[in-house]
């Protein structure tokens, strides 16, 4: 078992849930920063984002350098993990540079060089909570659900073609269920000093900084603040964001995802943005995780898609290299 | 006894060197069916299945895909792979889902074997589950320009059962765009009886090598009929930055106004 699922920080201060790595088969991460010191201050200066205006790519014809720079300048700006191989290539690459030459302009030059480390990972990724929620739409959805048969027609294309187009466009709507697997959808167990907490569920509510309530039964209540999801950019809101965060071999609970119901309703609630729900109909704003076996579920697609790839090309999966 | 768990690195390690069959078949039939067990663990984070393991492999090393591609052939073309056996199904689902998304194209021939000896199971599966993965992995896996494929998926398009002409009209297209265009009258008509979004066949088509062409011409043939609107309408929703001609020929003209007239306003005698 991967003890190094997390430890949240408060989501309310930050954008961010950074994880705090304790021991698992992961490959052992750094950080940019833990360059040397002689390294990491002409590296840090590209953090900047004023300075990557108006770079020209020096390459003749010209190339994809400045994306690739970029990229490592994005990594190094939100604080991505790298290989300590990866961090001895960075330093190599540096040292043959001019050593007049830092910040942005340094990580061009060592941009054809490096070319590209790593893509950034789906772990890393889903730290950002309004990336999370992107992400959650394209790879979570489908690596643990699938078109319900009633969706069938929704079949735009293939993984696996030359172009598929986005599955997903605004305001569609989909029915979806789990697929099916040789194991179940199990919880995340955290584990903090050997101490296996055995609520599990409630405490990821609470450290995702969402309110939520005691179990009842076979389920617990999570509250997802829709309106907090989109203010933080996110643009998918599914059952998946949820129940993406972990499986454990002694909890064999998966999850359902449903409407809260109207009586419980509050006043200042933003009705109308949220997802049609099993139980309950549609507009209520808010969800709740069902830890019961999940069936078919509708899914709405709020809205596209939205990256801005000159600044973050990491998340272009045919991207530098 | 217990055999000691071995390591991810090490599990990595000699997955990689795993000879293709039996060997790389039984390495995958133990992850799929034990994934807490065997291998590296599962990222619950990015909603890993157990099979992903084999996919990173296969993008990272060109041979250990190839083995792959001949592991799943083999398989397809022997008698592990029956259906009706209720543990074989998912290193069935897994195996057609890495062909499809490798589009290992060694397994195809053995695929569509398998199809054909399981046809009348997989008609009557509920839900579709194998039969729309078996059609996956036979659409990113053909070969273009094949008429014997061509009809393949007509028959299926035309005859198939409803779960599976979805995925029939992507083997089309992906097979003959033009072929495929042809068959959008047949398409509105289904999914207007489906009450569902022609759409997002529709933009699978568009976005398709060949398909932006395939479908414009067949627009441009059928202006004015209902099924080119209807065509157009779908698609273009789910375009919003693109404009797709409109089929405008059937409506009728507006009558240009009469050139002026030279002669003068008044009569004139020209002999006077």
């Amino acid at each position: 078992m991967c003890n190094n699922q997390a430890t949240f920080e408060d989501a309310g201060s930050s954008n961010f849930l950074p994880c705090v790595p304790m021991s698992c088969e992961h490959p052992r991460v750094h950080r940019l920063a833990d360059l040397s010191s002689t390294h990491a201050p002409r590296v840090s200066l590209a953090n900047d984002p004023k300075s990557w205006t108006a770079l020209p790519c020096p390459c003749a014809p010209p190339c994809a350098c400045v994306h690739k720079a970029q990229w490592l300048a994005w990594n190094a700006r939100e604080d991505a993990w790298y290989r300590p191989a990866d961090l001895k290539r960075i330093e190599d690459t540096i040292d043959l540079q001019d050593p007049a030459v830092d910040g942005a302009e340094l990580l061009l030059r060592c941009a054809p060089s490096l070319q590209f480390l790593r893509d950034m990972s789906n772990v890393e990724l889903a730290h950002i909570p309004q990336q999370g929620a992107n992400h959650a739409m394209e790879k979570w959805l489908w690596n643990s659900y699938m078109l319900a048969p009633s969706s069938a027609w929704s079949d735009t294309g293939l993984a696996g073609e030359i172009n598929p187009p986005p599955v997903l466009t605004k305001g569609m709507k989909l029915k979806i269920k789990r697929r099916p697997s040789a194991y179940p959808m199990k919880w995340v167990t955290f584990a903090t000093k050997s101490q296996t907490l055995p609520s599990a569920p409630d405490l990821i509510a609470r450290q995702l900084g969402l309110s939520w309530d005691k179990c009842h039964g076979g389920f617990v209540r999570v509250e997802i603040p829709l309106g907090q999801l989109l203010a933080a950019g996110a643009r998918f809101v599914l059952p998946t964001f949820f129940d993406g965060l972990g499986h454990s071999p002694r909890r064999p609970l998966a999850t359902e995802w449903r409407a809260r119901p109207a009586s419980e309703h509050r006043a200042d609630e933003p009705w109308g943005n949220a997802r049609d729900m099993i139980q309950d109909g549609p507009a209520l704003p808010e969800v709740i995780v069902d830890i019961t076996q999940a069936g078919e579920m509708n899914a709405e697609c709020l809205d596209y898609l939205q990256a801005d790839w000159s600044t973050r090309p990491y998340l272009q999966r045919t991207g530098p290299r | 006894m217990t055999t000691p768990r071995l390591s991810a690195e090490e599990w990595l390690a000699r997955v990689r060197t795993a000879h293709a069959g039996p060997e790389l078949l039984d390495w995958i039939t133990r992850r799929i069916g034990r994934p807490y067990e065997e291998g590296p663990m599962l990222d619950s984070r990015e909603g890993e299945e157990p099979d992903g393991v084999f996919e990173r492999l296969a993008i990272e090393d060109e041979l250990f895909r190839a083995r792959l591609d001949m592991t799943a052939s083999a398989y397809f073309a022997g008698d592990m792979s029956n259906p009706e056996v209720d543990s074989s199904i998912p290193v069935i689902h897994a195996l057609l889902g890495l062909v499809q998304r490798r589009a290992l194209s060694g397994s195809h021939a053995s695929i569509r074997g398998w199809l054909a000896r399981h046809d009348q199971f997989l008609r009557a599966e509920p839900g579709a589950y194998l039969a729309r993965a078996v059609l996956g992995a036979l659409a990113t896996t053909q070969p273009r320009g094949i008429d014997d494929m061509r009809q393949f998926w007509l028959r299926l398009w035309q005859n198939g059962p409803s779960l599976w002409q979805p995925r029939a009209f992507i083997g089309l297209r992906l097979q003959d765009p033009v072929t495929a265009a042809n068959e959008i009258p047949e398409l509105i008509r289904r999914t207007e009886a489906e009450k569902q979004d022609p759409g997002a066949l529709l933009h699978g088509l568009w976005n398709q090598p060949g398909g932006k062409e395939a479908f414009l011409q067949w627009l441009k043939t059928h202006q004015g009929e209902s099924a080119a609107e209807t065509a157009r309408n779908a698609l273009q929703k789910r375009l919003p930055n693109e404009r797709i001609p409109v089929s405008s020929t059937n409506r009728r003209r507006k009558a240009a106004a009469p050139l002026p007239t030279l002669a003068p306003e008044q009569q004139h005698n020209w002999y006077n």
